[in-house]
């Protein structure tokens, strides 16, 4: 069996990006941190659709839940919100430019981070006040330069059908 | 076809979360997850390393030297105080026996921790650091640092225990405030510590000093926990609440220090 390139450079983004969320950043920067494994996930979902499914969600899911050292699962079920809308609206991610897709994309940000909001206001009781949305907008900001870097490397995109 | 594999997923994710939320599982298969987790933890560290590396490496001689002046200073400084307090404290049992009271057995062995990772999730305030039951860590120990309390060793595998810190919202303490005596259950709030359910009138002031009482099983006496930042008194409720901020470098540790406590009837009833 042969291991296709691009799912070599999958795991590669991947773990980059999951070291990136492991980066102990001090307090007053951890809130601006970007949604790295988020927006990797999404840059997937827009390139091959059809591989990199609900298989990418639970792994980048387990690997965040257990990196970050939250309960294991919380993850998995945003990712595969994310992975689910990805894919029944691919269109909208795979016909637009790099500046176009920011749009969506920002969506499913916020229901990321909403979620995860909401599970920690549910589970810990914890709420993170206004700063908790400080990753967003570095997010969004961060996009189009990791979209357009990403897109340097081989990912044999699928044809837009 | 989409739509039952979403189901399906989210029904087997929220199933995992609810066992882990409710049995610890992860925390339970420590060993086997940091198998996982430690090269992805390693590896977001390098920077930091790389950075320390280069600092020690082309800092002047100059440089070192006074720092080494500056700590031999503060060792002697340190060295007195320890001394004074030797003092004190036979002094203290002497009287504590004059009056017949119980004589405070101080049996305390401490051992430096190195953080190796600092989980960065929202819902629950952990580190790791590198001594395990190898070193004779149980869970239930105290943790603390230079400046105050830490945490407590809430899972501890053969090399490595991980540390509840004092701002999770499952952790709670008993603090006396330094400037008057009282005694409150300090709760973790995820960022710092609440007092609740203090009653109105009671003296209480931003800035208060709190320490650790020493009444639960866990915590030393007289170590420093945190110091009160606001008061509020919402109207229409019996009690205040206030705010507190941990004193400790929860977040920034490099390392910490562990001790070895046990209240004396625990000691006493220990056949080892």
């Amino acid at each position: 069996m042969r291991i296709e390139a691009w799912r070599i450079y999958q795991a590669l983004s991947l773990i980059a990006a999951l070291t990136l969320l492991a980066w102990p950043l001090p307090d007053s920067y951890a809130p601006w941190q970007p949604q790295w494994v988020a927006m990797i996930l999404i840059f997937w979902m827009s390139v091959r659709p059809e591989k990199a499914g609900f298989g990418m969600a639970w792994a980048a899911g387990l690997l965040s839940d257990l990196v970050t050292g939250s309960w294991i699962g919380i993850h998995v079920l945003s990712y595969c919100l994310i992975v689910f809308l990805c894919l029944r609206f691919y269109r909208v991610l795979q016909l637009s430019s790099t500046l176009q897709k920011t749009f969506p994309v920002g969506f499913l940000l916020v229901l990321h981070m909403g979620y995860l909001h909401l599970f920690s206001i549910f589970l810990s009781n914890i709420d993170p006040g206004l700063l908790y949305w400080a990753s967003l907008p570095t997010s969004l900001l961060v996009w189009p330069i990791l979209h357009h870097l990403m897109k340097k490397i081989p990912v044999g995109e699928t044809p837009m059908i | 076809m989409l739509w039952r594999k979403l189901i399906s997923s989210l029904i087997l994710a929220i199933v995992l979360v609810s066992v882990d939320y409710r049995y610890a599982v992860v925390d339970r298969a420590a060993p086997l997850v940091d198998l996982v987790v430690q090269p992805i933890v390693t590896a977001s560290s390098l920077p930091q390393q790389f950075f320390d590396w280069i600092y020690t490496h082309y800092r002047g001689v100059e440089e070192l030297i006074e720092e080494n002046r500056v700590l031999r200073q503060q060792l002697l400084e340190d060295v007195f105080w320890a001394q004074s307090v030797g003092a004190l404290e036979a002094e203290n049992r002497r009287l504590r026996t004059l009056a017949q009271l119980d004589v405070p057995a101080h049996s305390q062995r401490v051992l430096v921790a190195e953080v190796t990772k600092i989980n960065t999730s929202a819902f629950r305030q952990t580190i790791t650091i590198n001594r395990g039951t190898r070193d004779g860590t149980y869970v239930g120990q105290p943790v603390l640092d230079e400046r105050g309390v830490v945490g407590q060793i809430s899972s501890t595998s053969l090399f490595q225990s991980t540390v509840l810190l004092v701002t999770d919202v499952s952790h709670a303490l008993l603090v006396r405030n330094a400037r008057t005596d009282d005694r409150y259950l300090a709760h973790g709030n995820g960022q710092g510590l609440t007092l609740r359910f203090v009653p109105r009138h009671n003296d209480l002031e931003p800035g208060d000093v709190l320490l650790t009482s020493g009444l639960d099983d866990t915590y030393p006496e007289q170590h420093l926990v945190g110091r009160i930042t606001q008061v509020t008194a919402q109207p229409g409720r019996d009690f205040l609440e206030a705010d507190v901020q941990a004193e400790a470098q929860l977040h920034r540790n490099r390392e910490v220090l562990l001790v070895w406590h046990r209240k004396p009837a625990e000691e006493a009833g220990d056949a080892d």
